[in-house]
């Protein structure tokens, strides 16, 4: 994610000295919470960032607000007066602290956060490893074999993919034994009651219709994990 | 190769499941939602949309296809397609449930009024409405009794009351409970409210397949947790029953009665009741399976699951058995212990190697928000046993539910 137009208000490259500065021993772990992990990872390089952007501000400010309109949709803020909202989790980090809502947090728990060093300039990133936006593209291996995986790579390209992102969906392909093909599903397909109805009747069913050899198409996608599925069961 | 059309609700757990075993008898399947799917141009032949709240479209729907497809059997998975799958089978000439008779057998009070009338042992009964006071609805209660819903599943709703004033907190909470978005778009039914008396004893539900008017008992399920209220969340299933022989053929006898009673001649029957010192009592007769994922408590010959043996059924395939395998099973479906958003499950490892625990199927969501009973319904997850005796099963499921810890933060933390 690049950053909002106001942190490039002042010089990145000044270090002017950090009154925030402080050591925080458990970083990332809610105030008052007891556990070992923290919610969001911030390398040293993204800390470095924000400290120097926070203190560049005048006067200087203690906070910045994370918050996530979804899996893989992250916005970050200055928090001019650095004080949560009651439904606030605190992050705390040496020198600043982290601000996110309770909406927020279900998708910012677990995700890091980077700066990126890139030609022109940088830009924070965040990246989240259960993220169900983060598409699986594999190249397909060499050989015969990998004519197949083309085809397969192409048909859910122009044919499934294009639908199931109606209902915010993706499928990738992630290998292809035998006759046997394995996909992943993402996005509103993944936790989705009706995956299986997808993967059987549909996904199946086209790839057979054009590759008659396929016998089964396998899901390897880790539905437990699915954060914002598109139909979720409810009834007994 | 037989078409069968599967009414498949998209808020169902059964999907998965009568999925696998219409493959596995390598029938044509099509797959019917009440929305469609988005597959549904690419494969207009398995996937199709149909009205199931309205069972009379639904069939038109239904007929219109089956002009190009025939359909040879049709089947409801759960509660929400029962009408229209007998709707449905009527117009194609299949066979099938009268429609008023899986009607009368959804509706708590026309059941209760059908049952009595046939001197069936049913808790005392009055319907209500959410316009009514239940102050003034108290002068003539006995205590202790329940308000249920006439609509809702999975006890959402049902909560017992001891006195005057706890009926009226009661029935206010139920009216609020009706009044949530999801409950009043239900429609009419949404709007009564069923008081009946609690009957105190232990709970158990009995599985089977009805074929041609005569009941067949795969299962009998007890429910070793006590459901005393004042909420009835079930917990446990556990099978085969440890009552005595003959009490479990005076609960056989008193199903295969309740179905005849309402009408009910084919397919899968759930059938719950309470049994105490003065007898068998019914609550509910449904015409469908059980629902959740509680199924796969099940298994049927030779690694035949219960769907298998409805869709076997509804197919006129022969059934090579519906002897439930020797070994002892059970599911618990995991409470939810209170309120909040899901942030963390931890133990599942150790769940799972508890001796006899077969399989843990979480279905609640990190980050969902969890709303317990009598206003939530869903359950966290299921957790699956088997062994040598049903006392063994019930241990198992104890203490692998024991091992799993389930982090609930706060709202808005």
């Amino acid at each position: 994610m690049g950053i909002g137009n106001k942190w490039f208000g002042r010089g990145q490259g000044e270090e002017p000295e950090n009154p925030l500065a402080e050591a925080v021993s458990r970083e990332g772990i809610p105030v008052g919470l007891n556990q070992d992990t923290p919610v969001l990872e911030i390398t040293d390089l993204a800390k470095e960032r924000i400290r120097a952007v926070l203190e560049a501000q005048e006067p200087p400010m203690t906070a910045i607000r994370v918050a996530a309109m979804g899996p893989g949709r992250y916005a970050m803020n200055l928090e001019p007066n650095g004080e949560p909202d009651l439904t606030d989790t605190v992050l705390p980090y040496a020198g600043f602290k982290v601000l996110v809502d309770a909406q927020s947090l279900t998708f910012v728990e677990g995700a890091s956060l980077d700066y990126v060093e890139q030609f022109g300039g940088g830009g924070f990133k965040f990246s989240h490893p259960n993220d169900p936006n983060a598409r699986v593209r594999k190249e397909a291996p060499e050989g015969p074999e990998g004519e197949i995986w083309r085809q397969i790579q192409q048909i859910l390209e122009e044919e499934i993919n294009p639908a199931v992102a109606g209902h915010g969906g993706f499928i990738d392909l992630i290998d292809v034994q035998g006759n046997t093909v394995f996909v992943k599903m993402g996005g509103g397909c993944q936790g989705c009651g009706m995956a299986n109805v997808t993967l059987k009747q549909g996904v199946e069913t086209v790839l057979r219709s054009h590759l008659p050899h396929i016998e089964e198409v396998l899901d390897t996608t880790d539905h437990a994990g699915g954060r914002n599925p598109y139909y979720a069961p409810t009834t007994k | 190769m037989p078409r069968l059309l599967l009414l498949t609700p998209t808020t169902t757990y059964r999907a998965e499941d009568f999925l696998l075993a219409a493959r596995k008898l390598g029938v044509d399947l099509t797959i019917a939602t009440e929305h469609a799917s988005t597959l549904a141009r690419q494969n207009p032949a398995g996937l199709l949309a149909l009205d199931f709240a309205h069972p009379e479209a639904a069939a038109r729907q239904a007929v219109r296809f089956a002009e190009t497809h025939p359909v040879d059997a049709v089947v409801g998975v759960d509660d929400a397609t029962a009408l229209s799958a007998a709707r449905i089978s009527e117009a194609l000439k299949l066979p099938h449930n009268p429609v008023a008779a899986v009607a009368a057998a959804r509706d708590k009070h026309r059941t209760r009024q059908f049952l009595t009338a046939a001197g069936l042992p049913m808790p005392g009964f009055r319907l209500c409405s959410v316009e009514d006071d239940p102050a003034v609805l108290t002068s003539d209660l006995q205590f202790p009794c329940v308000v249920k819903p006439l609509v809702l599943s999975a006890s959402r709703g049902v909560i017992r009351a001891d006195d005057a004033a706890g009926f009226v907190a009661a029935y206010q909470r139920l009216i609020a409970i009706l009044r949530a978005p999801d409950a009043a778009a239900l429609g009419e039914a949404a709007r009564s409210i069923l008081v009946e008396a609690f009957i105190p004893g232990r709970e158990v539900a009995l599985e089977g397949l009805l074929d041609g008017g005569e009941l067949r008992v795969l299962c009998l399920f007890d429910k070793p947790d006590p459901l005393d209220g004042p909420f009835f969340e079930e917990t446990l299933y556990v099978t085969p029953s440890r009552l005595p022989a003959e009490r479990q053929r005076e609960i056989a006898a008193c199903v295969a009665r309740a179905a005849a009673v309402l009408g009910l001649v084919t397919g899968p029957i759930h059938a719950e009741l309470r049994v105490n010192d003065a007898g068998v009592w019914i609550l509910e007769v449904n015409p469908r399976s059980i629902g959740g994922r509680c199924s796969r408590t099940l298994r049927f010959g030779a690694e035949m699951s219960l769907e298998e043996i409805i869709l076997r059924h509804a197919l006129r395939l022969e059934i090579p058995s519906l002897e439930r395998e020797r070994s002892a099973a059970g599911v618990m479906m995991l409470p939810i212990p209170h309120g909040g958003v899901l942030r963390e499950v931890r133990g599942q490892a150790d769940a799972l190697a508890i001796p006899g625990v077969e399989e843990l199927i979480l279905t609640a969501r990190l980050g969902q928000r969890l709303v317990p009973l009598p206003e939530g319904a869903p359950y966290l997850g299921f957790l699956f046993a088997r062994g040598e005796t049903p006392e063994a099963v019930e241990a198992s499921l104890r203490a692998g539910h024991a091992r799993l810890e389930f982090r609930i933060d706060p709202e808005g933390e």
